[in-house]
């Protein structure tokens, strides 16, 4: 099994959707991001295309920054989900320099960094609430982990992830274009894979050798 | 500080900036300590300076230390350690503690019982060790098949070329209040070694420009850009010409001048700090999508 | 394209002309349709028959589009042959010249739009068999923003109409919208239906109904409305012009006190001086609001802090069938928006704190039967084509019509009277609770809802008779007060009128700016949304001035340069410049509605631009017709080293 994602990008919007459901799945802090919005052009006026890519953790199989890691704590689980172990991390960001998508955020708590979404006017309801739910470890790496935990959850009940909302990445389904698709790279027969294959699905910059598990359509 | 707008992050040439802005910079001086650590011992070694060896010590000591004065998480420092497979963070740590513990032993073999085989058996460990005290930062970025400057078979080989070079600039440092002829002789190896570096230096930033769009990107801006002041007055004027200017009339003419050999080795100290400086700094991530 | 449409390519939906449209209606020599003297309905030609019929006539055998014909006594035309004569000015080059669209383009994708129209096709839904008409034309502000708005839309329409697009398959769907009811009640129902010479009104309309025409009269209030009832919304009295008028009505009366909810019209609409003039003069203003915000900092004396939408029920916002509910045959949903936290603070639901407000000026009875109203006319009868905009125009309904959900003088909850509204609408089982449980009440569409057009019995007008009728009435009215407006525009074959902006183009004014909806915002209350915020400030365009980058090097400007917008009229403004080339080299564009300078909306403050304070308000700048405002501007543009906007105004900067 090897959790994996297809988008296609003449339905993506640009909307920031995906970007913003992270951060409330995951409560993440003031200028951290685990998902972003890419968005360029190419060509001259009048022709000209607009470029919007939707890019986060591509979970690659053969991950530079598992390699760069000194201490474990960045590993690949068996679904191919690469996750950092924050009790294990140190900190030392080699595998945010290493990563070439640059999808790895450093996480500081003080030290200058913004920590209230509010300045000074304290923590919100939400913030506070986030603190308990889905704590972050001040002073580790941190990066999409596939909402590993709405998969572990919805496989528990036997639930499909890319077919069944609570088995599947925020982002995904939140996603208002239905640009976003999920599911596992190494069963031949899924709806992904079949998508992939129909349309042409290619990793983002291949060269990088990194073998994403997230696929582009054109 | 170089600035990229937060909507060009990755849409254009991205900076490297985790391992040179704020505490990154103390990655700099981590490679810094190490390549002339390993250096030094080396040159020590050959030169039979027992003071160049406690202070290469000392510079390993001070290079794992500045390494773990950069992690967010120092008191999980021995985590660094655990992935020597794959890592070169991890073998450069491991390496580093070896190097201390088997350079220490010899040290205190050569400073209270020199003569015995043990010594030459510590010698020549600690100086593998050193090898690769002063190579593996070099590895360690070398690799980094994201950063297109650093992704380059020659950064290892200049690193220790830098840290001998460094090195022996420490070794002739120490080595002032010694007669002309063996000033003279430090000098001769120092000046090889800096005419070597500066070949090396030469032929890395020029393979750049050919190697990739990225890596050309990051030289021009190394060589033109923001970070050019440090790398022609740091790297090129302080680190190579006056140093190389100052100690090959001497060279040449087999006399010692204290303070042109002082100024030398100082100037080539500060180049090797200003070359680390200005490699991590001119680091840049390939943008993802095309350019217009 | 209706030209090519029209005279080039022959492309055009006859069956949907003929008893969709007025096109078939018979226009004389005044411009006015020629009339049945017993019934005075509009006559149409039977080409069968060869004589005039009254248009609904069920004898008509087939009704003319094209020729002359001679009537009462009068020579005239099918409106359609008067249409297809009148755009062949329009020529695909002439556009060319006023667009920068090149003729060919306009060609070919007049040409594409004709072909994927396939005129004649049907497609067969759950055993109903419907024209299908994949083409739709769309137009929203853009387009509307600008004084020659009202001809421009009719125009989008009637390309629409001329190919048959309209509430069918493939075709623009939505307002008005066709809702047959709840299956269990009938109710939560609106229906479009034939009003004055068998033209349509819509099922709903909140406000100052479309059709038929309310008459025009000499104003009596500060909107000035009755002015021209072609137009729903009124820009005044927060015009520049707007005292002159006021005066030469005799100066009726003067606002003592004014309720507010939630806008921010300072920053929102035109320039904020020209709003701030009439601010000024209101002695007490009460804001609602969910933040305090540049209209509440600047004029209310009271601000009543409003719930959040996450903290309060909202019955309203599903209101809209024409608009936010599910489109073609995806079934009806109506959702409710339900609180997910507590209110924090003091802030109460406005719709219980009026309430508390009516008792004490004794308004209560008035404002419940306000709701009964309200509900009713989603209730059964399609009530709403009177004006229920205000409680006075609420009490003119026939109250045998309207159902008492809430008794005169009784007091109860916001979510009582939700329970009461969904258990009358959808039965007693779908009361709050269902409904808060489940999120939504769904039900099946049928086809006839889904693609209405053919179902009902309505016409829409390709020819705007109501204009030329309208005209001298208007033309003497405005008159009385001083108004003068474009009359030309009033004439019933829709034109190209060159818009205002457009007319204020120099050599030195030579960039037409103007604002657009970023993907992000909207309005201005998410500006100070820190989430919204973080992401407008990684997104290019959100929080900068875009422009073409050739245009911007001619002018030696680049990226990131502080720049200042300056307009004719001498407002400015600044903003940090952002390149790119997908942008028409005439143009500098603003995202959103930015800018803000609230203190107590410190994460918006100073972030973008707030392009509103270019825009100037007088009749002058709005479409005669139906009085959009022009939301473009000329300006010239040159770099600048302060945000001077912000000079003694508003907050200070975090």
């Amino acid at each position: 099994m090897r959790w994996g994602m297809a988008i296609e990008l003449k339905r993506c919007i640009g909307c920031y959707a995906c970007v913003l459901a992270c951060k409330a799945e995951h409560f993440l802090p003031p200028n951290i991001f685990w998902n972003r919005v890419l968005i360029g052009e190419k060509g001259k006026y009048p022709a000209v295309t607009k470029l919007i890519y939707s890019v986060r953790c591509n979970h690659c199989a053969d991950p530079a920054c598992v390699k760069a890691c000194p201490t474990g704590a960045t590993h690949q689980r068996e679904d191919g989900i690469v996750v950092v172990d924050e009790d294990k991390c140190v900190g030392c960001r080699y595998c945010m320099v290493a990563c070439p998508y640059q999808a790895r955020s450093f996480y500081e708590d003080g030290h200058g960094a913004q920590t209230e979404y509010y300045p000074g006017q304290g923590l919100t309801e939400h913030e506070k609430i986030g603190k308990t739910l889905y704590p972050h470890e001040p002073g580790t790496v941190q990066k999409c982990v596939f909402c590993k935990e709405r998969i572990d959850a919805g496989l528990a009940q036997g639930l499909k992830p890319g077919v069944d909302r609570d088995a599947s990445p925020a982002c995904m389904n939140i996603c208002p274009t239905k640009a976003i698709h999920f599911g596992d790279l190494d069963d031949p027969y899924s709806d992904i894979n079949r998508l992939i294959k129909e349309k042409k699905g290619h990793p983002f910059h291949a060269e990088f050798d990194t073998q994403p598990s997230i696929y582009y359509i054109d | 500080m170089m600035q990229v707008k937060p909507w060009d992050f990755m849409v254009k040439y991205t900076p490297q900036r985790e391992w040179i802005e704020g505490h990154g910079i103390l990655v700099a001086f981590a490679m810094f300590f190490g390549g002339v650590s390993g250096g030094l011992y080396l040159a020590s070694l050959f030169f039979g300076n027992l003071t160049g060896m406690v202070i290469a010590w000392a510079l390993a000591a001070l290079a794992g230390l500045v390494d773990m004065a950069h992690l967010s998480k120092r008191m999980r420092f021995w985590r660094m350690m655990l992935k020597p497979g794959s890592s070169w963070i991890s073998r450069g740590f491991i390496l580093i503690f070896l190097f201390l513990g088997a350079a220490g032993i010899q040290i205190l073999i050569t400073w209270l019982a020199p003569g015995n085989a043990w010594e030459i058996l510590f010698k020549v460990v600690a100086g593998v060790l050193a090898f690769g005290v002063a190579i593996y930062s070099g590895f360690a970025i070398g690799i980094v098949g994201a950063i297109k400057l650093w992704n380059s078979g020659l950064v290892p080989i200049l690193y220790v070329v830098s840290g001998l070079a460094g090195g022996l600039a420490v070794v002739m440092l120490v080595s002032l209040n010694q007669d002309a002829a063996s000033l003279v002789t430090i000098s001769n190896y120092l000046l090889a070694a800096l005419v070597i570096d500066a070949i090396f230096v030469a032929t890395y930033f020029w393979s750049a420009t050919y190697s990739s769009v990225t890596a050309r990107d990051s030289a021009v801006r190394v060589m033109k850009g923001k970070i050019a002041p440090a790398f022609w007055i740091g790297v090129v004027v302080l680190g190579l010409i006056i140093p190389i200017a100052l100690v090959a009339p001497f060279s040449l003419s087999q006399s010692a001048s204290t303070v042109a050999f002082g100024i030398a080795a100082v100037g080539a100290i500060i180049g090797g700090i200003m070359l680390r400086y200005v490699i991590l700094k001119g680091g840049m991530y390939s943008p993802l999508l095309p350019d217009e | 394209m209706i030209n090519i449409l029209l005279n080039e390519l022959n492309v055009y939906d006859a069956e949907f002309l003929k008893k969709k449209t007025n096109g078939a209606y018979l226009i004389g020599p005044d411009e006015l349709y020629v009339r049945d003297k017993e019934t005075n309905k509009p006559l149409v030609w039977d080409s069968k028959a060869n004589k005039a019929k009254v248009f609904n006539d069920p004898t008509i055998g087939d009704y003319a589009l094209l020729g002359e014909y001679t009537v009462n006594g009068v020579k005239c035309h099918p409106s359609f042959q008067l249409l297809k004569d009148h755009v062949k000015q329009y020529t695909a080059e002439a556009a060319e010249k006023v667009s920068t669209v090149p003729a060919k383009t306009i060609r070919r994708i007049a040409e594409e739009y004709a072909e994927a129209a396939s005129i004649g096709t049907t497609i067969e839904i759950e055993g109903e068999k419907l024209p299908l008409r994949p083409v739709a034309c769309i137009m929203f502000r853009g387009g509307q923003g600008h004084t020659n708005s009202a001809h421009s839309y009719v125009a989008m329409c009637i390309l629409n109409a001329i190919v048959g697009a309209m509430d069918v398959p493939g075709g623009t769907l939505g307002w008005p919208a066709y809702v047959g009811g709840h299956p269990d009640t009938g109710r939560f129902k609106v229906i479009p239906f034939p009003c004055k010479d068998g033209l349509l009104t819509a099922g709903t309309f909140m406000e100052h109904g479309p059709w038929p025409l309310h008459p025009a009269k000499v104003p009596e209030d500060m909107l000035l409305k009755e002015l021209v009832p072609t137009a729903s919304f009124s820009p005044h009295p927060m015009t520049s012009d707007f005292p002159k008028y006021w005066e030469n009505m005799g100066h009726p009366y003067d606002i003592e006190a004014a309720i507010i909810f939630g806008s921010n019209m300072i920053r929102s609409s035109q320039n904020r001086e020209i709003v701030e003039v009439f601010w000024k003069k209101v002695p007490f203003t009460v804001s609602f609001n969910i933040l305090p915000n540049e209209f509440a900092e600047g004029f209310a004396d009271i601000v009543l802090p409003d719930c959040h939408p996450l903290e309060a029920y909202c019955l309203f916002s599903s209101h809209g069938p024409f608009f936010n509910h599910p489109i073609g045959m995806e079934g009806w949903c109506f959702p409710i928006r339900q609180p997910v936290v507590k209110a924090a603070y003091e802030r109460r639901n406005k719709v219980e704190a009026l309430w508390d407000l009516a008792d004490r000026i004794g308004m209560r009875d008035e404002m419940n039967n306000y709701y009964n109203v309200y509900f009713s006319s989603f209730g059964g009868e399609a009530l709403i084509s009177g004006d229920i905009s205000s409680a006075r125009g609420a009490a003119a309904i026939d109250p045998k019509k309207v159902t008492k959900l809430i008794k005169p003088g009784e007091k109860i909850s916001y979510s009582e009277m939700m329970d009461r509204v969904f258990k009358f609408y959808f039965g007693e089982k779908n009361d709050l609770k269902y409904i808060s449980e489940h999120g939504s009440i769904d039900w099946k569409k049928q086809v006839k809802e889904a693609y209405w057009r053919w179902y009902v019995d309505v016409r829409i007008p390709i020819y705007l008779e109501h204009l030329a009728e309208l005209k001298p009435e208007i033309m003497k009215n405005a008159k009385t007060i001083g108004v003068d407006l474009d009359w030309e525009q009033f004439t019933p074959l829709t034109s190209f009128f060159t818009a205002q902006v457009a007319k204020e183009e120099t050599s030195e004014f030579d960039l037409y700016s103007f604002s657009y909806r970023d993907i992000l915002h909207n309005g201005t209350y998410t500006m100070e949304f820190p989430w919204l915020d973080e992401v407008s400030r990684m997104n290019p365009y959100t929080y900068n001035i875009t422009m073409n980058a050739d245009t911007a090097k001619q002018k030696g400007l680049k990226d990131g340069d502080l720049i200042c917008l300056e307009s004719s009229y001498g407002r400015k403004i600044t903003g940090y410049l952002k390149t790119m080339q997908g942008m028409h080299p005439k143009c500098i564009a603003i995202a959103a509605c930015s800018g803000g300078w609230a203190k107590g909306a410190p994460i918006a403050y100073g972030k973008g631009t707030n392009f509103n304070i270019l825009l100037e308000s007088d009749f002058k700048h709005a479409c005669p017709v139906c009085w959009s405002q022009e939301t473009a501007t000329t300006v010239k543009v040159y770099k600048i080293d302060h945000r001077i906007e912000y000079d003694g105004v508003g907050g200070k900067p975090q």
